[in-house]
């Protein structure tokens, strides 16, 4: 009798996900995103903001008339679990799949998305390989390349704060900050301003005492008048605490990792620090973006630490405009669509894609300034130059 | 010849942070052969003391905020606790373990404190602002001598001669020698094991927060991992001064330091990626020249 109950359980266990968990008149929303590990500092809040979309947009009647569902999966911030993840929720029906906000950990999960077919969107990678490139035809991201926002740095610092000579101090640790500053170094001749110096940091480094010790020397005898920090934190505050302890009153310019107040009270009375990003978790001046914050800390009693939860609500109005479009879900058809949209209005501001190009190359971002604790706004730059694709990829050294 | 002098306090001040870290891990290797990788974390759990623990993006000083006096022997309790707690619920009960075998569980404990921490704080790196007034600089003409740096280099021979002398004068100290030299000998002639073993993960425990406190001060930041790359120099100090040699270990511990940032500051900017790799190439000739380290202890020599 046991062993019969035993049998029975177990074929009613073994059969449950083959159910089909998919409705006619429902849309499928994957999520395979980390919800612990230390990516889930990253990944949550973007989460958190596609959740809100879904949730408006299902209050307006959904996209085509269907409803959206959600189903997620926990990649763990390891990049075996991220396949494993990527491919349940393919499994489970998923019409779309939302990956981590960064390629190589989103990457894992992305693929099996692209190799069933499907659109995926990584929330918040700066990488142009997430995307095209690295993933498939069918992947997204929905964040703009990390070159960007040094070539913003480096045009708005020529332009609006008449800096010419510049140093860049490169956290060699990741990708995204030798993207950045790519993107500056750039940037930079292209406006007549000169790069006097160079050096770099691993974000390990105990101290960067020796790198302080070069780019005093640079400031005294060959003028350097500002500094590209392309680093995140913890080494990137780390970095500006001991550049300002150690006298260097220069502006700093950095890239949109920085962003957010936590990280400012490593850095007693900072200012002259600037970076750019593409929406103002406090006071942004639309009031849409300011909406939407307000509509994120009525939800979940506070509002986004940083920029990075805004760039998927954008690309979530962008999908489902284009799958009005088309007139269906299907990724082929909803890709085809994506891939012609021109400044495209959204919450953030007007985005773009092209058909070899799924990251965003030259949105208009807003360049903030540090005062002790307060991040404000002041002005919105666009590049006037589109980024070559030897600087996108970064052939060349 | 101001360049070469400024390169020389900075190579100084990182050497002597390494050497305060290396102190700690020569000491536990020195009794009990254990490579104690958790030493890392132990920095990191007193660098999370000083916050008020949760998950908030904003970090709050809470036993960080309290004067110097109480602060510092707050911070040291807590990770001296932390690391009794680790021996009584790990390494004790491996005793009679290998030192490979301890050296993997020394990775456990390691691997269980970043993750709790994790937990408990979050993942996102927090923000303090420690004792920001010792972040100022002496100059002298254009020599800029960090204020923070001497404290630390002075902290650093103090405790290491604090420690000397109380291996060799004091009845515990002799005690502890004793084990270091045979521990079962020792233990037959009445010394008792794991009070001495207590007391050496305890002293290890203190070293690890005056590094916490001072590291915190120089970086400001936090971070589930921030004491690993800090335990790993060191433990490379720890063998290129001599394994089980206190005063090896802070000698390797500047050796590193000075090299690290010599490389930093000579090399040619496209080779400056590789620095690491050149210091650990140095470290290689060292051991082919002097297997036993630079200052070999007499305990190990035998040994190994």
């Amino acid at each position: 009798m046991r062993k019969l109950l035993y049998a029975l359980l177990g074929s009613v266990v073994t059969l449950l996900p083959l159910q089909p968990a998919r409705a006619a008149d429902e849309i499928t929303l994957g999520m395979a995103v980390a919800f612990s590990g230390w990516m889930e500092a990253y990944d949550g809040e973007a989460t958190k903001m596609a959740q809100l979309w879904i949730e408006e947009q299902n209050a307006k009647g959904g996209v085509l008339g269907k409803k959206i569902k959600v189903i997620t999966a926990d990649t763990k911030t390891d990049r075996v679990e991220g396949a494993k993840a990527g491919k349940q929720l393919v499994d489970e029906g998923a019409d779309m799949l939302l990956v981590s906000a960064d390629y190589d950990y989103g990457a894992p999960a992305a693929l099996q998305a692209q190799k069933a077919g499907i659109i995926s969107v990584f929330i918040g990678a700066s990488d142009p390989k997430a995307g095209v490139l690295g993933v498939g035809p069918l992947s997204f991201t929905a964040n703009n390349a990390a070159q960007l926002e040094g070539a913003v740095m480096a045009e708005w610092g020529y332009e609006k704060k008449g800096l010419r000579k510049g140093y860049m101090l490169v956290d060699e640790t990741l990708e995204y900050n030798k993207s950045a500053c790519a993107g500056y170094e750039w940037m930079l001749p292209l406006k007549k301003g000169e790069l006097v110096g160079q050096d770099s940091f691993k974000s390990q480094d105990a101290t960067i005492s020796s790198q302080v010790t070069r780019l005093a020397e640079a400031i005294r005898n060959k003028g350097v008048d500002h500094v590209m920090l392309c680093s995140a934190n913890p080494a990137a505050a780390s970095a500006l605490r001991q550049l300002r302890a150690a006298g260097v009153s220069i502006p700093v310019l950095s890239a949109t990792a920085m962003d957010g107040t936590y990280w400012v009270n490593s850095v007693p009375g900072l200012k002259d620090f600037y970076l750019p990003v593409q929406a103002l978790v406090k006071d942004d001046p639309r009031p849409d973006v300011s909406a939407l914050t307000a509509a994120f800390e009525k939800k979940y009693g506070k509002p986004p630490t940083t920029q990075y939860a805004y760039p998927i609500y954008a690309f979530l109005q962008m999908w489902a405009a284009a799958a009005t479009k088309a007139g269906t879900t299907d990724s082929k058809a909803v890709v085809a669509v994506l891939n012609e949209m021109s400044d495209f209005p959204t919450v953030i501001g007007p985005r773009s894609f092209a058909p070899k190009l799924h990251v965003q190359t030259r949105n208009p971002m807003f360049v903030v300034s540090y005062d002790g604790d307060k991040e404000t706004s002041v002005g919105e730059w666009t590049i006037t130059q589109p980024i070559p694709d030897p600087v996108l990829y970064r052939l060349k050294k | 010849m101001i360049a070469f002098l400024q390169n020389l306090i900075d190579a100084v001040s990182l050497g002597s942070i390494y050497a305060l870290t290396a102190l700690g891990i020569g000491l536990l290797f020195g009794i009990l052969r254990l490579i104690n990788f958790a030493h890392g974390d132990y920095i990191t759990i007193g660098a999370y003391a000083l916050i008020v623990p949760s998950a908030d993006v904003t970090a709050r000083l809470m036993i960080g905020e309290l004067p110097l006096v109480v602060m510092t022997p707050l911070i040291c309790l807590i990770v001296v606790v932390v690391a009794l707690l680790s021996d009584v619920l790990v390494f004790r009960p491996l005793r009679r373990a290998s030192s490979p075998t301890l050296m993997i569980a020394s990775f456990a404990v390691s691997y269980i404190i970043q993750n709790g921490v994790m937990m408990f704080y979050g993942a996102r790196p927090k923000a303090v602002d420690l004792w920001s007034g010792a972040n100022t600089q002496i100059l002298i003409g254009d020599l800029r001598v960090p204020m923070l740096q001497l404290i630390i280099l002075v902290v650093t021979l103090v405790l290491m001669a604090a420690l000397t002398l109380f291996l060799r004068k004091t009845p515990y100290g002799i005690q502890m020698r004793a084990a270091a030299e045979d521990f079962r000998m020792a233990t037959y002639l009445g010394v008792r094991g794991n009070l001495v073993i207590g007391l050496a993960f305890a002293i290890s425990g203190i070293l690890a927060a005056a590094v916490s406190l001072l590291y915190t001060t120089q970086s400001g930041s936090l971070s589930h991992t921030m004491g690993l790359p800090l335990a790993l120099f060191a433990f490379v100090a720890v063998v290129v001064g001599g394994m089980g040699s206190l005063v090896g270990a802070v000698v390797g511990g500047f050796a590193i330091g000075i090299i690290v940032t010599m490389l930093q500051a000579y090399l040619p900017p496209e080779l400056r990626a590789f620095r690491d790799a050149f210091a650990f190439a140095f470290v290689i000739l060292v051991l082919l020249v002097r297997p036993a380290g630079l200052v070999p202890s007499r305990t190990t020599f035998e040994r190994v």
